[in-house]
């Protein structure tokens, strides 16, 4: 195990073949037969700072801190939910947002979908230097070697909330998570609307002919599990825990419970 | 490279393999075996332990990330003429079965209500979804958790 303590130090290990180690709930789990560089003695990765309307986030909060700072911040509820409820309190006092992300084996990361509606940036740091680029980007091109260092989320206009589906209530993945992040004029029309699905795929994904077939309208609630089932292009993934026809089937009724609470009169 | 930590207050220099994990260690190195091995993924809670005074899975922490930190394991707290609020209450409300889960149980619920002195029971229910029960003995436990800041008011 190595402690760098640059960012710098931590690329020249990797490009040695060593793990990236953030909280370690998930490195630990694998072969223990690869070295691991950790990051906690780089400074600034455990940053949570406001800056005008955005927030700036290190890959180093935990699950813990973040849903404690974002408590009090009503537009990024999807974010506080899907970090307040994921795994266990223990685990998340360990895991990271960085870690979250960055693995990329981890087909249920809460955080993922949350961040993908409020339009997270991520910063990467790579031999060539430092580069911000769209959450959506990273995920759907994963960069060579990097250190993903922060996440910057931009000021917030409308609701959001992060529903799941679970066997128990908690402290396993869920079977399939929905963010939604909502803006509409007081006469209910829809002005800008962002959905996200973790948990069906093997990565979480935007869901851009939903968020397209709603912006303008008012939606009847009672339509809506039909509109969703309609324009689901989601091929679910079977595991141990539930087969890939039941995680698409059930996204509809994620989509109606997310979209009540957003326009219920206190809902987040 | 050495890691110098300390367990139950005594100090701990450990040279070994720094990817170990720390419940490895309690349990094979030093014998304190009340953190307890089962699912090694950090679902069960049987393996929490306090890194300063905070519950963790002893299960998912490599000896290497432990250097100058502080552990308490279920050993380390109370003593047998001294319980703690919430080992007593366990032993009160005769909560413990097979006694798989109770040492994590005791170490996520003293921590949980140092922080939440008056919880409901749907909050003590959340707090405990890191500790499995796999007697699924929950609603006396609740109960045990529950009887504790009524009692220790009636007693001030």
């Amino acid at each position: 195990m190595i402690h760098a303590s640059s960012l710098q130090e931590a690329l020249d290990h990797q490009a040695s073949g060593a793990v990236l180690f953030a909280g370690g709930t998930w490195a630990m789990r694998g072969p223990m037969d690869r070295p691991f560089v950790t990051l906690s003695g780089i400074p600034g990765l455990d940053l949570i700072e406001g800056q005008g309307g955005q927030l700036i986030l290190g890959a180093l909060v935990t699950h813990e801190a973040l849903a404690r700072a974002l408590s009090t911040d009503p537009g990024r509820a999807a974010l506080a939910l899907a970090a307040g409820k994921s795994a266990t309190p223990a685990v998340r006092r360990m895991a990271t947002l960085g870690g979250n992300i960055c693995t990329a084996d981890f087909a249920s990361p809460d955080l993922v979908p949350a961040l993908l509606v409020l339009g997270a940036c991520v910063t990467i740091v790579t031999a060539q230097g430092v580069e911000d680029l769209p959450l959506a980007d990273y995920l759907a091109t994963p960069p060579g070697p990097h250190v993903l260092t922060h996440v910057k989320l931009p000021a917030v206009t409308g609701r959001s909330t992060h529903v799941r589906l679970m066997q128990r209530q908690a402290g396993e993945y869920p079977l399939a998570a929905l963010s939604m992040a909502l803006k509409a004029d007081p006469d209910g029309t829809i002005r800008d609307l962002r959905i996200a699905v973790g948990a069906v795929e093997a990565r979480p994904r935007r869901w851009p002919a939903l968020e397209a077939a709603l912006i303008g309208c008012t939606p009847d609630p009672a339509a809506l599990r039909g509109i969703a089932r309609d324009l689901s292009d989601f091929i679910g993934r079977d595991a141990v825990d539930a087969p890939g026809w039941y995680r698409t089937r059930v996204l509809p009724g994620l989509v109606a419970r997310a979209f009540a609470t957003l326009t219920a009169p206190e809902g987040r | 490279m050495t890691i110098s930590l300390t367990i139950n207050g005594d100090p701990l220099e450990y040279s070994g393999d720094p990817r170990r994990t720390l419940l490895s260690v309690l349990r094979n190195d030093l014998r304190l075996t009340g953190a307890k091995e089962v699912c090694g993924e950090g679902f069960c809670g049987a393996c929490t332990v306090h890194v300063d005074g905070a519950p963790k899975v002893a299960c998912l922490i490599p000896m290497g990330t432990l250097s100058g930190r502080s552990i308490t394991t279920i050993e380390g707290l109370g003593a047998p003429d001294m319980l703690n609020a919430v080992q007593q209450a366990f032993v009160d409300h005769d909560v413990v079965q097979c006694g798989m889960c109770f040492p994590g149980m005791v170490l996520s619920m003293s921590h949980f209500l140092a922080e939440t002195p008056h919880p409901t029971r749907d909050e003590i229910k959340r707090a405990m979804t890191g500790n499995l029960c796999r007697c699924t003995g929950y609603e006396r436990i609740v109960d045990a958790l529950a009887s504790i800041a009524p009692a220790q008011e009636a007693l001030s």
